[in-house]
């Protein structure tokens, strides 16, 4: 079947690009949302007022052609507030996701492959930080911790990385049994060379896909910890803070200091979700 | 009447339009063991699976006809499997034990077997069920009986197998490289015995889908030779044993003969070059040695000899 | 001790929970240099689990392998010494890193033992490739882009590099189609009469043990039941076992009605093997005294061993 197998890949690979669009439109749609969003994040501010001038006078103002998102209690601009989190938010997020990934797919391989009390420390450890919710981990580790960016950003990836320890590990279970490993062992490979030099590269694949789904996740902790007080800490212009600040006005009426924000986060997540999606279905074709 | 009659089936890899089976036209006389040979990718199981209406995802007939004693059991617009064929064709798999279900005793499931496919009911099934077994040469029928297919060698799994598939009124079996996980001991007993059972009944047919030429020699009346998805040269076991026509048939015989008995490879100028799919021509083309511009492009035309035909732009050339 | 390879009462025993399988009970032979000796069986015959305690992949119960002289355990762990043994495995699909390419597929012994670079290692690596029949624009290929014919030869490539004094083909052409494995075999064997290697060449197909084999070891149950070279064998197998393994093998011309009576049962699992001879069950000699006597290799004339109480005394050969 192997040659049938590479037979198919090597002529289809002329009609690649129709395939991808027609089978894949969730991956180039996230692909696309993503792009627009990292644009709007690296030179939206150039063009919109600073996101931490305060106006009292202005305060929350409806949209309109000045402000198009309007404003929040402060008299600071949404939308310039908005677009400066994207750059917080997004790196964040994916630095968490890209962590979490490194260290889960190492401890994953390194546990499957070695097997015995390794994998059992391994295993039972991420069973336990598995028992609990990703964002309740997170949520005790930055109230254990403190309030720092920095330690926002340990406590979403430590919550994150369970999965990828199990995933990778999984895969490091089937490829040890291949007949690679033992051809590597006669040519002179120690365990460490066998591990990262065969084993993660084979496991990895799952894993990088997890990444960006991770990483619409984290976003989605990040501002969780932010609204709830613990995360990210006011006047910066972060999406959960902001929806933190602005959600009791919308009891009066005053919904966008909220909803914009929220929408942006939403776009976000969405894209890297269709991203993670589109990846996983080309991976299984 | 044919127990199989192929017209022109074409089985296309959905997305790209690959043809992975392209114009396979043969057909099976009643009571005969007809061996289809290829090396690994030349279609041999997927043609298999296309008569059990089992192609994976992504995969589909688009041309051609298949009947069974006359049924066809592809139909309609989609040339879609339709249920009618379970009935014609029985299954001796590759893998006998992926073959039963693993959480019931074999009685349980020839019982079920004999109720679907011939009509017995509960008891007159369960007294049958110790006769088939010690049909196909189960020693112990009681112990096996009431045992679970893993607790059962895989030559044990395959007897059951074929007990089931010969007791159902299917006239063709296909035997799916039934041989091929068994040791060579174990081949031999069910050799024998497939070739014991199926010389008691003049009705029912074999098709024997194998990489194994001795296999095929020892035990095929026909051949069918595939390469590529593509038939290369069709005839009696014999004749195209001791005298092939289409250059892949050669060569393939000579590998074996060399290879059995010792000699030097004599067919050096076929490269070992991977099936092209992608070839619009012979699918042979790449790797023959007696290859013209014409083999590229053109699918070859079938040129018949009395008994046989091969499937070759060049054969007087030759 | 002029031997290439000693092998001395290799035993192994795998213990799961309570159940102890017995792959490997007894098994001695040497193995001088160029010479091939085909260990030949069926599945459970413990032929693949004494291929790699010969090439220190997994560590004997009891028993020996030493090869040039050193002891399996030394050559395991010494990174001057693991070039002495390399190994070709069964499936060629499986046995290379799919996510390498085939230069640091061939190169990785050196890389490993010798501490060379990628680039350093060119020179020889193209050589390798070349001398099992692959041109140097296969350097860049991915394992995924070779036919099953061109991955196992990427294998012997790797194998060869570091210029091993025995070479374990652990099945090399099983997974093969029957068109390519001639000319694997034969590339094994030309190598063989270049470099003066020796084989162990592990195999369940008797056509390929007849072509590339100077001698064969039978194996049932984990032990050698007959050994010799392997034209005798071939042409005069004694052992009733070999007898109907040889027997089992369909013929190839059509011409040749097939009728045999193909030996009778299954073989036993190696975690309940019978007292006396473990064959006895399956054999058409069998009598009382096989159930108390475990038949010993004992030599029968000057060049073959035989395990059977009934073929080992009488008769000529």
């Amino acid at each position: 079947m192997s040659s049938i197998h590479l037979a198919t890949r090597a002529a289809s690979r002329k009609r690649f690009r129709l395939t991808v669009v027609r089978q894949n439109s969730a991956l180039i749609t996230g692909i696309v949302l993503l792009f627009a969003l990292v644009l709007l994040g690296a030179f939206g501010p150039l063009f919109l007022p600073s996101p931490n001038v305060t106006a009292p006078g202005q305060s929350l103002m409806a949209p309109d052609s000045e402000h198009l998102f309007g404003t929040d209690r402060y008299g600071r601009d949404v939308l310039a507030r908005s677009v400066a989190a994207i750059r917080l938010d997004l790196m964040l997020a994916v630095g968490v996701a890209i962590m979490a990934m490194a260290l889960g797919s190492i401890l994953g391989a390194v546990a499957g492959y070695i097997g015995g009390w390794v994998d059992d420390v391994v295993m039972r450890i991420t069973d336990a930080l598995l028992a609990f919710p990703g964002f309740v981990l997170a949520l005790m580790i930055v109230a254990f911790l403190g309030h720092e960016i920095i330690f926002v950003a340990i406590g979403v990836t430590i919550g994150s990385t369970p999965h990828f320890v199990r995933l990778a590990r999984a895969r490091a279970l089937s490829e040890r049994e291949l007949d690679y490993i033992p051809a590597s062992k006669l040519a002179g490979a120690n365990r460490g060379r066998v591990i990262f030099g065969h084993i993660l590269p084979n496991a990895i694949s799952a894993p990088l896909i997890q990444t960006t789904v991770t990483a619409g996740w984290a976003i989605l902790d990040i501002a969780g910890l932010s609204f709830l007080g613990i995360g990210i800490q006011p006047p910066t212009a972060e999406w959960g803070t902001m929806i933190a600040e602005g959600y009791s006005d919308i009891l009066t009426g005053k919904w966008w200091p909220a909803l914009f924000p929220g929408l942006l986060m939403l776009l976000a997540v969405l894209s890297f979700q269709l991203i993670g999606d589109g990846l996983s279905r080309r991976n299984s074709l | 009447m044919s127990v199989l009659d192929v017209d022109r089936l074409q089985v296309e890899v959905f997305e790209t339009g690959i043809a992975l089976l392209r114009d396979i036209t043969l057909s099976i006389k009643p009571g005969s063991i007809v061996g289809l040979v290829g090396e690994s990718g030349s279609g041999k199981s997927m043609f298999s699976l296309a008569l059990m209406g089992l192609l994976p995802s992504g995969v589909r007939v688009t041309s051609g006809k298949a009947r069974v004693a006359g049924k066809s059991i592809l139909k309609g617009l989609t040339n879609q499997y339709v249920n009618s064929s379970r009935e014609d064709i029985a299954l001796i798999s590759q893998n006998p034990r992926a073959a039963l279900n693993p959480t019931m005793r074999i009685n349980k499931q020839v019982i079920r077997v004999l109720r679907q496919r011939c009509n017995m009911t509960f008891k007159e099934a369960r007294s049958e069920v110790h006769e088939l077994l010690a049909r196909v040469g189960i020693p112990d029928v009681g112990r096996v009986a009431n045992s679970y297919p893993h607790q059962l060698s895989g030559g044990m799994c395959q007897r059951v197998v074929i007990g089931m598939a010969l007791s159902t009124r299917a006239p063709l079996l296909i035997a799916d490289e039934p041989t091929t996980g068994l040791d060579v001991t174990i081949q031999a007993q069910i050799l024998m015995l497939l070739r014991k059972l199926v010389g008691e009944s003049d009705e029912k047919s074999v098709m024997m889908v194998t990489h194994d030429l001795a296999v095929v020699s020892s035990m095929c009346d026909q051949l069918i030779v595939l390469y590529g998805g593509q038939v290369m040269e069709v005839g009696p076991t014999r004749e195209v044993f001791a005298n092939p026509r289409h250059p892949y048939t050669k060569f393939l015989l000579e590998s074996l003969e060399s290879y059995a008995d010792g000699s030097a490879d004599s067919t050096p100028s076929v490269s070992e070059n991977p099936i092209d799919f992608g070839l619009s021509g012979c699918r042979f083309s790449n790797r023959c040695p007696f290859s013209t511009p014409v083999c590229q492009t053109t699918p070859p035309p079938a040129i018949a000899d009395n008994t046989r035909i091969a499937y070759c732009h060049n054969l007087e050339s030759i | 001790m002029n031997n290439l390879l000693n092998v001395r009462d290799l035993r192994h025993t795998y213990v799961k929970g309570r159940i102890q399988t017995h792959a490997v009970r007894g098994v001695s032979f040497e193995v001088a240099r160029g010479e091939t000796i085909a260990l030949v069986g069926e599945s459970g015959c413990g032929k693949s689990s004494t291929a790699r305690l010969i090439a220190g992949l997994e560590t004997a119960t009891s028993g020996s392998v030493s090869v040039a002289g050193h002891d399996i355990a030394d050559i395991a762990t010494d990174k001057r010494l693991r070039r002495l043994v390399q190994m070709v495995f069964q499936h060629s699909d499986q046995a290379l890193d799919r996510s390498w390419n085939v230069e640091r597929i061939v190169a990785e012994p050196l890389l490993r033992m010798d501490g060379l670079r990628l680039s350093a290692a060119r020179t020889r690596t193209v050589a390798a490739l070349n001398s099992v029949g692959l041109g140097d624009d296969f350097l860049s290929r991915r394992p995924r882009e070779l036919s099953g014919g061109q991955s196992q030869r990427v294998a012997i490539a790797r194998a060869l590099i570091s210029q091993p004094e025995l070479v374990v083909l652990d099945e090399p052409t099983a997974s093969l189609d029957q068109s390519v494995r001639t000319r694997v075999l034969d590339l094994l064997k030309r190598i063989q009469e270049e470099r003066n290697v020796g084989y162990v060449f592990i195999s369940h197909d008797l056509a390929s043990v007849r072509r590339i084999a100077d001698r064969v070891a039978v194996m049932y149950l984990g032990r050698i039941v007959e050994i010799g070279r392997t034209a005798e064998i071939f042409a005069n197998p004694r052992h009733p076992y070999t007898q109907g393994l040889l027997r089992s093998e369909p013929p190839i011309d059509p011409a040749v009605k097939w009728e045999i009576t193909p030996m009778k049962g299954e073989t036993p699992s190696a975690s309940a093997i019978p007292d006396g001879c473990a064959f006895r069950g399956r054999c058409p000699i069998a009598d009382e005294a096989c159930a108390t006597v475990d038949p010993l290799l004992l030599p029968v004339g000057s060049t073959r061993q035989l395990a059977c109480i009934h073929r080992s005394v009488d008769g000529p050969i």
